[in-house]
């Protein structure tokens, strides 16, 4: 037998004790019977003096044991785990003073020296937990943040896009969260007591100035980007960042894509779609291009489902677009989108004022978009985001008053004289934004400039009206980390514009706590200013009481401005996700139109939000369900008085409910919508007097909605050498077929009220999409349902 | 006196196993435990076992290879559970870097087939935290490392029941087989037994491969 320089003894005194014994290297012992004798009693004798026992328990500070943490000596191969009640016991032929090291998912390491000659060691450890594992502190007031990182419980882009009757419209699927209203008869977001311009959208960090497609009275537009070109998705319904201005109420921020995974391709057909495109990858995968087409004419859909306005153009809408995304280094990214829009709908009603006229709508509209951005960490400490934009959008709208053979008449007299009406704008913009970043350690600060272009022709008739101007903004921004469980971020943005000559300095600032079990509260506060948009005061005068907007006087206008106070508790927890949210906001400095254009409206918005989420309780099934109480009242435009807005509603809420059956590859996604009825009114003004007054007024019925989208999945061409991924989708908005009143239009006298509703009780969707190289089946949901 | 002095040798004895009880003895003593381990907990536990066994100076590629595949294994375990995945995976990859970085990739193809093989499993259990968004990233990686896995060592039984983990649960549309998937569990049984008994060389597979088939009776 041979020994070893390394010897381990146990003995057999009830538990195996393991001692140690050094011997130098190199020196082999033959062991015969005596000197056996003799070394196991000189082991023996050694032993009772060099093995230790340490034991002791783990435990949070609250006392809750710890259980599988790893307990062992630094270096050294001697150790245990604890048990369920965070026990540990183990022997060690160490001598001396040593490290323990404590280490345990979720928790600091714990790193303590044991003098291990002084046996019995019992310990009593406490672990704090560590705040870094459970990730970064998000700040989280007023905000909604589905991006690709985002996990479990957290939304994400696809939660986002998927919900049933999105019609892909990424600002469609927001009402599916707390915050916004259900509006249905126009495009944007109404939030918090805000009308849909005072929400903005942004992409990659600059203003995206028109989202949907033109405007018409009564029916909501498509958007004119496709959900999927974003991998990330903000919704923040108040107390945003002071990286972002000119939006009262809230603010949709988009993040788009960077390099593509493959080279694909994809056609989609349907009875009123049809779409092509592809995104190619360099081999070095440094650089990527695409470009994709989309057609879509709802006139052949509107004559097989009968529609509430007579459809004599369209609804017609075509899209090109190209881009590319070149890797400029291991961090820098250079990106580029551009669009083309063209649309053109057309449609007549009866009149209001005679139902023996028509009265017609059409709208054509021509728009740009280009969006270049660039990113770069310059080392570990600075960031460089570039960003600029360039939109173009020119809108030809026609009003005319029609007999019965469809033919335009021209009448005297009030209201019949302003029944033929022409308004063309066409508007330039141009955004450029520079955002520096410093990082240290957990804290960061930015700092960063934008400048805004505007260049816009408004022509009425016969009066053209010219308005040019920018804005300049700046900005500071810290993001402070307290302590591992707390957050903080204030900003301070100030913007100037050169149009109406004034400027103004908006504070923000926002603070979360985390608990240890995860949950966290929030706060935030804020002021925020948005530019009155002539273009929109030139729009509403055409919708109701005739008034004067004059260059002079938009000129002397101010910012109207909102401050927002915000509290929020969430928990996220075990696939659930708990959300509520209360908030004051108090609006100054609204543009009132009545009796002239002034900034002396004002308003008030106060709720409570509620959202939960859970992916846990039935095995598959991914659900959630929002509320929203909002109480808001303002004067405002033509308001004779603080009224609560005909966008508002006391209480909305939705449930949206998402599954996927493998066996038959379908996923099925539902979603139903319930809101109060919302207030309308009609106002009358006589010229002269301070202000409008109520002729009529009411609350609508409620809203209830149910949309329903089933799409399935498989390959057509299985043996192909580029196999393909095909959906086939169908979808049904409103399945119930309720007619939906959303507010109501007055004849001149007041006599005849016609309810604004849905063009048709349902709205359907069917078609097939097909992609080639990557999976892009998800993005045909994105983009239709 | 002939007594006391066999008591002694039996005493000897027990010290000449102790004695001998160095890292490789250990390990082999956990992968023995391994085999039989079944629950979070015990590959908790164990996952514990490895890391300390990889702080030794002694430690080889092996410790940090079990750790990792602990580890991984617990990110797979999770599936129902996935906001519990990330930390896991995190752990995982550290050890499976760790491991590969004791290889050298010309001698110790097999060893370095069965780092792979782990690499594929991390990278799998990323994609279980949310595959409608990491899928897209974390399979194609996974993917990627066991064809590496098998391009290095094709008889690998491990990297044939990745194969037909993914070809057993992926959905059809996406290329999904479950009957390729029964044939290669199958096949990679038969791998399993013509393997040379190994004591510490990577060996599981077995109870995985069995789940599959079972799993495939069911279906």
């Amino acid at each position: 037998m041979k020994v070893t320089s390394a010897v381990y003894l146990k003995k057999a005194n009830g538990i195996l004790r393991t001692i140690y014994l050094s011997m130098k290297s190199g020196i082999q012992t033959v062991i015969t019977k005596q000197n056996l004798l003799l070394g196991v009693l000189f082991l023996s004798t050694v032993g009772a003096n060099s093995q230790a026992t340490v034991e002791g328990k783990v435990h949070e500070n609250n006392g809750i044991p710890v259980s599988f943490a790893n307990v062992y000596l630094e270096g050294t191969m001697n150790g245990a785990s604890t048990d369920t009640l965070g026990i540990f016991s183990f022997d060690t032929s160490e001598r001396g003073i040593k490290k323990l090291v404590v280490s345990s998912m979720g928790y600091q390491n714990y790193e303590s020296e044991i003098d291990l000659d002084k046996s019995p060691i019992k310990l009593d450890i406490v672990l704090k937990i560590d705040a870094s594992q459970l990730g970064e502190v998000i700040l989280s007031a007023g905000s909604f943040a589905a991006g690709d990182k985002a996990k479990g419980t957290h939304m994400n882009r696809i939660d986002v896009v998927t919900t049933a009757g999105s019609n892909g419209d990424v600002a469609n699927a927001i009402k599916a969260l707390p915050g916004a209203q259900q509006v249905g008869e126009q495009e944007g977001l109404f939030i918090r007591g805000g009308s849909g311009d005072e929400a903005k959208q942004f992409i990659d960090g600059t203003l995206f100035k028109n989202p949907n497609f033109s405007s018409v009275p009564g029916i909501i537009q498509p958007a004119r980007l496709s959900p999927f070109l974003f991998k990330g998705i903000t919704f923040s319904s108040g107390g945003y960042s002071a990286l972002y201005g000119d939006a009262l109420s809230g603010a949709l921020i988009l993040e788009s894509m960077d390099l593509p995974e493959k080279s694909s391709a994809l056609i989609g057909i349907s009875p009123i779609v049809g779409t092509a495109g592809f995104d190619h990858l360099a081999k070095n995968n440094k650089s990527s291009y695409g470009a994709s087409a989309r057609y879509v004419n709802l006139a052949w859909y509107s004559d097989i489902i009968e529609q509430k306005p007579d459809y004599f153009h369209g609804p017609e809408y075509a899209t090109a677009d190209g881009n590319f995304r070149i890797k400029t280094s291991e961090t820098g990214l250079l990106k580029f989108y551009g669009v083309v829009n063209y649309n053109n709908i057309g449609f007549r009603n009866l009149d209001i004022d005679d139902p023996n006229l028509k009265s017609s709508f059409q709208v054509e509209g021509k728009n740009g978009y280009g969006n270049l951005s660039y990113r770069e960490f310059f080392n570990e400490d600075w960031k460089i985001d570039l960003g600029t934009t360039y939109n173009y959008n020119n809108d030809i709208m026609t009003r005319k008053l029609l007999n019965h053979d469809n033919e335009q008449v021209f009448l005297t007299g009030e209201p019949y004289a302003h029944k033929n009406t022409n308004l063309t704008t066409k508007t330039n913009f141009a955004n450029t934004k520079a955002v520096v970043t410093r990082f240290l350690g957990n804290h960061s600060l930015k700092l960063g400039a934008e400048l805004f272009y505007e260049n816009n022709k408004y022509s009425t008739n016969d009066t053209l009206t010219s308005l040019s101007g920018n804005e300049t903004a700046a900005f500071a921004e810290a993001d402070i980390s307290i302590a591992p469980n707390i957050a903080a971020r204030a900003g301070v943005r100030y913007e100037r514009s050169s149009l109406l000559d004034i400027s103004n300095f908006a504070p923000r600032v926002s603070l979360a706590y985390r608990f240890n079990n995860g949950g966290q509260v929030n706060l935030a506060y804020g002021l925020f200013y948005q530019k009155p948009d002539y273009g929109e005061l030139l729009m509403s005068r055409n919708n109701g009481i005739e008034y004067d907007v004059s260059l002079d006087d938009y000129k002397k206008l101010e910012y109207t401005k909102a401050s927002h106070y915000i509290l929020n508790y969430t928990r996220k927890a075990n696939m659930r996700w708990f959300r509520a949210e209360v908030f004051y906001k108090k609006y100054n400095d609204l543009i009132k139109t009545v009796p002239k254009l002034f900034n002396n409206g004002e308003g008030y918005a106060k709720g409570i939000e509620l959202f939960y989420r859970d992916k846990k309780t039935i095995r598959g099934l991914d659900y959630w369900i929002s509320y929203t109480y909002l109480d808001t009242k303002r004067n405002y435009l033509d308001y004779p008085t603080s009224l609560h807005p005909e966008f508002s509603t006391p209480h909305t809420a939705s449930v949206v409910a998402k599954r996927f059956f493998e066996g038959i590859n379908t996923s099925v996604n539902a979603a139903y919508y319930f809101a109060t009825g919302r207030p309308y009114y009609n106002f009358g003004y006589t010229h002269g007097t301070d202000a409008t007054e109520i002729l009529d007024q009411g609350t609508a019925k409620s809203y209830h909605s149910l949309n329903l989208s089933i799409s399935y999945m498989t390959s057509l061409f299985k043996n192909w050498k580029h196999k393909d991924f095909t959906v086939i989708a169908f979808g049904v908005n409103n399945v119930l077929g309720i007619k939906q009143v959303f507010g109501y239009d007055y004849s001149a006298d007041g006599t005849n009220k016609v309810p604004t509703t849905l063009p048709a009780p349902r709205s359907f969707f069917g078609g097939i999409f097909i992609t080639f190289g990557i999976d892009r089946t998800q993005d045909f949901i994105d983009n239709n349902l | 006196m002939k007594k006391i002095i066999l008591t002694f040798v039996a005493v000897a004895f027990a010290q000449f196993i102790t004695f001998s009880q160095d890292y490789g003895q250990q390990l082999a003593e956990r992968v023995v435990k391994l085999d039989r381990a079944k629950s979070v907990d015990e590959y908790q536990i164990l996952a514990n076992d490895f890391i300390r066994l990889a702080n030794s100076p002694k430690a080889d590629w092996k410790a940090s290879y079990y750790a990792a595949f602990c580890n991984a294994k617990i990110g797979w375990l999770y599936q129902e559970n996935p906001d519990k995945i990330e930390p896991f995976a995190k752990l995982s990859e550290q050890q499976i870097k760790k491991a590969e970085s004791f290889l050298d990739a010309s001698t110790q193809k097999k060893a370095l087939s069965e780092v792979y093989v782990v690499t594929s499993m991390m990278n799998r259990a990323k994609v279980f935290i949310n595959p409608m968004v990491n899928g897209r990233k974390f399979g194609p990686i996974s993917q990627k490392f066991q064809d590496m896995a098998e391009k290095l060592y094709p008889e690998n039984p491990r990297a044939t029941y990745l194969d037909a983990w993914v070809k057993f649960y992926t959905p059809k549309m996406w290329g999904g087989d479950k009957e390729k998937g029964k044939e290669l569990a199958q096949t990679a049984l038969e791998l399993l037994d013509k393997e040379p008994d190994s004591n510490t060389d990577p060996h599981w597979g077995k109870s995985e491969c069995e789940a599959i088939l079972k799993a495939y009776d069911k279906h």
